[in-house]
């Protein structure tokens, strides 16, 4: 099986349904994995939603709720415990100088076996070059 | 069916995603993370 590990952004695209074509084929085609840090900031997201033409006049607190039920994650989307590779992010965040999540979706990618998929709009050097030392596959994807 | 605590919401069988895409635009999503770009744990350069 081919995995994928996908950061926040395409995660997003995945849970809303809104996958552009190559997405979609990368979605269809691997096992789809996130990290823990990438799902934080995706939910760190929605806490701070304002809404849009649906949602917009919901009053805050039943936004948050309402999007705390939709991210839940399906079982098919993968995110390795911290336990498994918290010590190689140590080793990681060290030795390449990069955050703590970009250090765990190396490590996470690196573990699984798996390319490591990001928005190109947010297309790092730092991660890039962790990857690409870390014999990580990274991909850029368009929205 | 979303059971939201104080209500629950009825919506057709995969609509539910377009609820998300609502609630967080993929633009607010991207201006989002870039307000967070000074944060030294999330930050994705």
């Amino acid at each position: 099986v081919s995995r994928v590990v996908i950061d926040y952004h395409l995660l997003r695209d995945v849970l809303a349904a809104e996958q552009g074509r190559r997405l979609t084929r990368l979605t269809t085609t691997n096992e789809v994995t996130t990290t823990n840090l990438y799902y934080v900031r995706l939910c760190k997201s929605v806490v701070g939603s304002r809404g849009g033409t649906l949602t917009g006049s919901w009053a805050p607190d039943r936004r948050r709720e309402l999007g705390r039920r939709l991210l839940e994650l399906p079982d098919s989307i993968v995110i390795l415990p911290m336990r498994l590779i918290g010590y190689r992010m140590a080793e990681l965040a060290e030795s390449q100088r990069l955050s703590t999540l970009g250090a765990e979706a190396v490590a996470a990618a690196e573990h699984l076996g798996a390319s490591l998929c990001v928005w190109d709009g947010d297309d790092g050097p730092g991660i890039r070059e962790a990857a690409r030392s870390a014999g990580v596959t990274y991909r850029t994807i368009p929205l | 069916v979303i059971d939201l605590g104080f209500a629950v919401l009825t919506v057709p069988a995969g609509e539910a995603p377009k609820l998300l895409g609502d609630l967080l635009s993929r633009e607010d999503h991207a201006a989002f993370v870039s307000s967070l770009a000074d944060d030294p744990d999330l930050a994705t350069t």
